[in-house]
């Protein structure tokens, strides 16, 4: 590889990586801290604040894991998957049991 | 991304860094002097002095000189506030009435200071204060509705990771308190920096972690809306419960008379005459009318003891002693904790001292960059142009930005009482003086252009305390005869900074003749450090 195909190669990665960082990141942000906030022991409004409060942190270690995985896929695939897991999870909590 | 974590979070902690670090120089700098917000609305308006509330008689003559303007001047307003002049922040009568005018359904806001004697608005002359000033950290300025107030939100987040990545990176982080290697270039640049910030680590973290908490409705809403499934009534009216909202929709029938004089003497009673903080009536003019008290807060989080009464009767409604949410006064602790209202005037300088250490912690970060790229750069003379881009904004912004805000408060004083928008222009001067001080660095070398900034700088800070003795009867001395702080601390404060302007510029101008003599070697050794750099290449691949 070229030097200047490898410098091209790092620019796409890394747009690759902000744009997994600023949307699937951003989605799994809040779909974690929904999961989170149904798991806490709390009134529901208080712990729409607590958790609301956490994600900032639970972005910042989202971001930070984004840009220091070596593999841009599995950057990808893991935050699909996780917005998948804590999506559907959150779900169940409203889904009213039957019987 | 490249080669270990740390080297990759280094990566992020440069380019976060590097983008936002002049917007959150800009940040730091208007946030810190809002500590002193109150002292420079003060100094601002030298033609109002502060009163002070003595006894309970007094209070109802206040609260009576407030009825009557307000009666007079926003009879259907919304809301009234009458604030007492007995707490930091409201030095005089100060009144406010929300309304909503009826043909364009805008709401409508007074607010004004008024002269106990008279009952009029007192007359000073037009200014930003120091709450422009202190507005600007989260609005920016010049910005339509709350686009700046969003950005802001979304360039903190970038501090705090910011914030993170740098502590991660560090290896010792405890050792690098005391380390500081002068006279070696960029590695007494990485030196500084790391002082700074780690000397004042735990204010860098509570400031831009609880900067955050306040954007959280705006940039985090769906959190809630998803916790409660999307029912978004359900999530106002919980959240409302939690926080004691209590709505009462006007009658629409006219009220006899607001028991004002009841309500205050039964707050009175129970909060003591100096610490009657707010006092709120809800639709003054209607028949369900309520009347809400505050006390002074007492803690971080700036809880107010509260009495809610009945407009008309008189009758106590509601006391709310204590916050009953923790979650909420968690909330609350992190904003107090922000805005640092609690804070007696010690712990107000050590605010204000943290932030200046923190728009240091920026500005040296900045500069290594800047000057690890030139060590790195294979022909210094002929930079890249985003290189040189980051010198000029370095020096246009770190040291332009203050020579600004001296404009702004010396246009205070200098511009004419009856200039039409003079508010405006004041803040037009800070930004004008900013940009011209950054057209300035284009014209020079850039190697004079630090110390020529910082001596105008210098020259800036301490012509203010000299103005203010000449266009106003409370200069310097007469303000330290009348054993007026405020005043004193101000001008002392503006001749400090100019002192430390003015060591700066030694500082820089001492720089400048030091390198001046390598640089005539220099030529001899280009080629040796060209070799250094291919080794340091290879090393990196």
């Amino acid at each position: 590889m070229n030097p200047l195909q490898a410098k091209k190669n790092t620019t796409t990665e890394t747009l690759s990586r902000l744009l997994a960082a600023i949307v699937p990141g951003y989605v799994l942000t809040n779909t974690s801290a929904i999961f989170i906030g149904n798991l806490l022991p709390l009134v529901k409004a208080e712990a729409v604040f607590i958790v609301s409060m956490l994600s900032f942190v639970l972005y910042a270690v989202i971001i930070m894991w984004v840009f220091s995985d070596k593999s841009v896929k599995r950057v990808w695939l893991g935050l699909l998957l996780a917005i998948t897991l804590t999506g559907t999870g959150s779900w169940l909590f409203h889904t009213p049991v039957s019987g | 991304m490249m080669g270990t974590f740390r080297q990759s979070m280094t990566w992020l902690h440069t380019w976060t860094g590097l983008l936002f670090c002049w917007l959150l120089y800009f940040m730091f700098a208007t946030g810190s002097f809002g500590y002193f917000d109150t002292e420079i609305d003060a100094w601002m308006q030298p033609e109002i002095h502060s009163q002070h509330i003595a006894d309970s008689p007094e209070l109802l003559r206040y609260i009576d000189v407030a009825h009557s303007w307000l009666q007079q001047h926003a009879a259907d307003a919304k809301t009234w506030q009458i604030r007492a002049p007995n707490q930091r922040e409201y030095p005089q009568l100060r009144v406010i009435a929300n309304s909503r005018d009826k043909a364009s359904n805008k709401l409508e806001k007074l607010d004004e200071i008024l002269d106990v004697e008279s009952g009029q608005p007192l007359s000073t002359r037009a200014s930003g204060g120091g709450q422009t000033l202190y507005k600007m950290h989260y609005l920016l300025h010049y910005l339509p509705g709350n686009i700046g107030y969003r950005f802001v939100g979304l360039v903190t987040m970038v501090m705090f990771i910011g914030l993170i990545t740098g502590v991660v990176i560090h290896k010792k982080i405890f050792k690098d308190l005391f380390t500081f290697r002068p006279g070696k270039k960029a590695r007494s640049w990485l030196d500084l920096h790391n002082l700074l910030a780690v000397s004042s680590l735990p204010f860098q973290f509570m400031i831009t972690y609880s900067g955050l908490i306040f954007v959280f409705t705006l940039w985090m809403p769906l959190v809630g809306v998803g916790m409660y499934g999307f029912d978004i009534p359900q999530l106002r009216s919980d959240v409302n419960a939690l926080k004691r909202l209590v709505h009462i929709e006007p009658s629409g029938q006219p009220a006899p008379r607001l028991a004002l004089h009841a309500a205050v003497n039964t707050a009175t009673q129970r909060f003591g005459t100096e610490n009657i903080n707010l006092v709120l009536v809800n639709y003054p003019a209607d028949a369900n009318a309520s009347i809400v008290v505050y006390a002074n807060p007492d803690s971080i989080s700036h809880f107010r003891e509260t009495l809610r009464f009945d407009g008309v009767s008189g009758e106590l409604i509601e006391h709310i002693e204590a916050p009953t949410s923790k979650a909420l006064a968690v909330r609350d602790s992190f904003i107090g904790l922000h805005e640092g209202w609690f804070a007696g005037i010690g712990l107000r300088w050590l605010y204000f001292i943290s932030g200046l250490i923190g728009m240091g912690m920026i500005a040296t970060g900045a500069i290594y960059w800047s000057i690890k790229r030139y060590k790195k750069s294979s022909n210094p003379d002929h930079r890249h142009a985003g290189h040189r881009l980051v010198e000029h904004l370095n020096v246009g912004v770190f040291v332009g930005l203050p020579i600004g805000i001296a404009c702004y408060f010396l246009a205070n004083r200098l511009l004419p009482v009856s200039l039409s928008a003079r508010a405006d222009w004041e803040i037009h001067s800070l930004f004008l003086a900013w940009l011209a001080c950054q057209l300035y660095t284009l014209l020079r070398p850039h190697k004079s252009v630090w110390s020529e900034l910082f001596w105008l700088a210098a020259v800036a800070y301490m012509m203010i305390p000299l103005i203010n003795q000449i266009t106003t009867d409370r200069g310097l001395l007469v303000s330290i005869q009348r054993q007026d702080w405020t005043f004193v601390g101000f001008d002392l404060s503006c001749l400090f900074l100019g002192l430390v302007f003015a060591i700066g510029a030694y500082l820089a101008s001492k720089n400048r003749a030091e390198s001046h003599n390598k640089n005539s070697k220099q030529n001899t050794s280009l080629t040796a450090r060209k070799t250094d750099q291919l080794t340091n290449n290879r090393k990196l691949q």
